[in-house]
């Protein structure tokens, strides 16, 4: 798992709340919406980037490596990112 | 019959005679027999079927000729009314963001108050708007697009089981429709707040905060600010065209979310609230 | 207003982007009835494209423009479900055309915009029908709970399964094998399909356009529940005009002619030309003697069709609109099944009807 490299699609809308903390963001594709939580310097990071393995995503992150999977499913899950 | 709610009209084609008395008694003078202008919706309130009529009474409601719920027991004739009418706006307004909460406006200034479960949102808008607020709706926050005002809305309130007596034990002097009982929201009875006329001075409004009142028997009444990310899912979670909208009720939520502040209330005493809601937001 | 008034200003409207001059309070009944037939998106955007929007009062721009945000959304819904589709498909190589509603939005075809769709249409091969429908099972699509007798009535005689639903987002999907009922004896010939495809967006396989139009047309005029019919024949009359080409009209008169299907077209052209004053070349309609001097058809265009086929709305419809409606669903019944079978149809489906008169609709719902 931790050789997969990871990159995000493109058909999204986010929204960074000014208090800084956490991201709506709307897939343009399939009208959803996710919301994630923590510190949205982080997610913003993430966002800039076009490719990423999971030890890049976990030193960005900031958080265990069970957190930092728990998080790239739920952003597979919801077609945010995709497996290469 | 027609019926001015404000921000539509409806057309009255058929419904028992308990439920025109009830509508004149909650509309008042936003009833009339004519218009100038031309009606949003067509509604009435038919009997199903033939057994039905002469056995255990059931009556549809209808937008021109197209039912969307099943029928419901005569008894319940007038909150299906209500709550028809309701569907209507909801199911066809998409030219602006509706949530599912209650709006009160003081000293100009709009908080809007989703309807989550154990709120106590209707009981929270009898009182309020029976103490000085300005009732806007106890069901739906209509807001524009693009100023994020909320509007004004001419109905009464929707109360259910317990709030009933609690709100003719305060306010003795309140019109009430008589109840009807074992709805699937249990007992139901529509409260008249303000005349036609007290309505039609209210204005757009701009909303100052969003608030989620919960209600804990016997707590001290305790604010928590609640960070945008979680105002904003809860405020998505409780639109009901949210899905419709889509990009534009996305970045419509984002700017109200910004612009107001969100908190969480847990309450036993309503009159708490009002006090801390005054004072917290200089109203 | 009269009833007769009404409707033509109704017409004149849809067909012909003409805005009521009539006074505010008159456009109550238009827009009422245009909700019923769902067409006040449609007319958003017909007259959006000729920049005639300003020109409506507030009244009718709110309601109309509500109505367009909502198809936008179907629309979209729409594109992205026959997408995933699409993927189901080709990972198990199953070979589709997807037809009506879905076809048109995913080619763009101008009457896309402003639909509102009830289920997606996709065909598939008989033999893959099976296949198809467990595929699609494990993508969350479930098949609709339908009476013993509806279940019956779409495997053996229609050229359906009932329909499936997607558990997440509660589209409908409508998988068929064939156009037209089998048992009536009018099946489509499965390779004159394939012959006339065209591939869109380099993904997704639909009937060329003399196919569609040919498609819709005999699926209008045979239906027994014309309901939808003013859509339907919109929808007939802005295809025709999008592809007015001779090369069209050869494709359509062949093809027509090939199915035998030319009562049918002469029918919904001769109605388009009506509603919608359609120019149809001169060499089409002469190749129209036998249902030119058939008096039994054109009775039926002009006393039947032409009033089955508007709103069905009480601000519009008279006596002879209702007459004409029954007439049309006796004869839309009649097309689809020999007496025979239809006689126990209608019987099983009247008891049904009557039941619920008496009962109520949703007595015996479990």
């Amino acid at each position: 798992m931790s050789n997969t490299k990871y990159y995000l699609e493109n058909h999204f809308i986010k929204y960074y709340p000014t208090d800084g903390y956490g991201v709506a963001i709307y897939n343009t594709d399939s009208r959803d919406t996710t919301f994630f939580q923590g510190q949205n310097e982080n997610l913003k990071k993430l966002f800039e980037l076009e490719y990423f393995d999971l030890p890049t995503f976990q030193k960005l992150i900031a958080c265990e490596l069970q957190d930092a999977i728990q998080l790239i499913d739920k952003l597979l899950l919801h077609k945010i990112i995709s497996e290469e | 019959m027609l019926i001015d709610v404000g921000q539509y009209l409806f057309r009255v084609d058929s419904v028992p005679s308990i439920v025109k008395n009830n509508l004149k008694l909650m509309y008042g003078d936003a009833v009339s027999n004519i218009s100038l202008a031309p009606a949003d919706y067509t509604i009435s309130l038919k009997h199903d079927s033939l057994l039905r009529k002469f056995l255990k009474p059931q009556v549809t409601f209808y937008l021109g000729s197209n039912s969307p719920f099943k029928p419901l027991p005569a008894s319940q004739s007038y909150p299906v009314m209500e709550w028809g009418m309701n569907w209507c706006i909801a199911a066809t307004d998409f030219n602006r963001l509706i949530v599912h909460a209650a709006v009160l406006v003081k000293n100009n200034k709009a908080i809007v108050f989703p309807a989550t479960p154990g709120s106590g949102k209707s009981t929270l808008s009898a009182c309020f708007a029976l103490n000085g607020w300005k009732l806007y709706s106890d069901e739906m926050a209509i807001i524009d697009l693009e100023s994020l005002k909320v509007m004004p809305l001419f109905r009464p309130i929707c109360l259910k089981n317990e709030s009933i007596s609690l709100i003719k034990k305060w306010f003795p002097e309140s019109i009430l429709t008589e109840i009807a009982k074992d709805t699937q929201k249990g007992d139901v009875a529509h409260l008249k707040v303000n005349s036609f006329s007290e309505y039609k001075k209210l204005l757009p409004t701009d909303i100052i905060a969003i608030v989620f009142p919960q209600y804990q028997e016997k707590t001290k009444t305790k604010p928590y600010k609640i960070n945008k990310i979680s105002g904003f899912e809860k405020l998505a979670a409780n639109s009901f065209n949210y899905n419709i909208l889509g990009s534009t009720a996305f970045n419509t939520i984002q700017r109200i979310v910004e612009r107001t502040q969100q908190v969480e209330i847990n309450y036993s005493d309503l009159s708490d609230v009002d006090e801390l809601l005054t004072s917290e937001f200089t109203l | 207003m009269n009833k007769q008034k009404i409707y033509t200003y109704i017409e004149n409207l849809v067909f012909h982007n003409e805005i009521p001059t009539v006074e505010l309070k008159q456009w109550e009944n238009i827009i009422h009835v245009l909700r019923e037939v769902n067409l006040l998106a449609a007319c958003y955007f017909q007259l959006e494209n000729e920049d005639k929007l300003k020109s409506l009062p507030f009244f009718a721009f709110k309601h109309m423009k509500s109505a367009a945000v909502y198809s936008s959304r179907q629309s979209e819904q729409v594109t992205f479900e026959c997408k995933l589709l699409q993927k189901t498909l080709d990972a198990e190589n199953i070979p589709s055309v997807f037809l009506k509603g879905a076809s048109y939005t995913l080619r763009k075809s101008k009457n896309s915009e402003g639909r509102v769709y009830s289920d997606i249409d996709l065909l598939v091969a008989k033999n893959d029908i099976l296949k198809a429908e467990e595929a699609f099972s494990k993508h969350a699509w479930c098949t609709k709970k339908v009476s013993e007798y509806d279940n019956k009535y779409y495997r053996e005689w229609s050229h359906e399964i009932p329909p499936m639903f997607n558990m997440h987002r509660g589209t409908v999907l409508d998988l068929h094998h064939n156009i037209l009922l089998p048992i009536s004896g009018r099946e489509v010939n499965v390779e004159v399909i394939t012959e006339n495809c065209q591939l869109v967006d380099g993904s997704y396989t639909v009937l060329s356009y003399a196919a569609t139009i040919l498609h819709s047309i005999v699926h209008l005029i045979i239906s027994e529940d014309v309901s939808n019919g003013y859509r339907d024949i919109l929808d007939i009359t802005i295809l025709i005009k999008e592809n007015n080409s001779p090369e069209f009209w050869q494709e359509i008169a062949s093809l027509s002619s090939k199915l035998g299907f030319n009562n049918e077209l002469y029918l919904a052209l001769s109605l388009s030309e009506k509603y919608a004053n359609i120019a149809i070349p001169n060499d089409v309609w002469q190749s129209f003697n036998k249902q030119k001097n058939n008096s039994k058809l054109n009775f039926l265009l002009n006393h039947v069709y032409y009033f089955a086929l508007q709103p069905h709305s009480p601000a519009i419809q008279t006596l002879k609109h209702k007459i004409a409606i029954t007439v049309v669903y006796f004869l839309g019944h009649l097309q689809k099944m020999p007496l025979k079978i239809l006689i126990p149809h209608l019987f099983t489906k009247s008891f049904f009807s009557i039941r619920d008169k008496i009962f109520g609709k949703h007595h015996f719902d479990k």
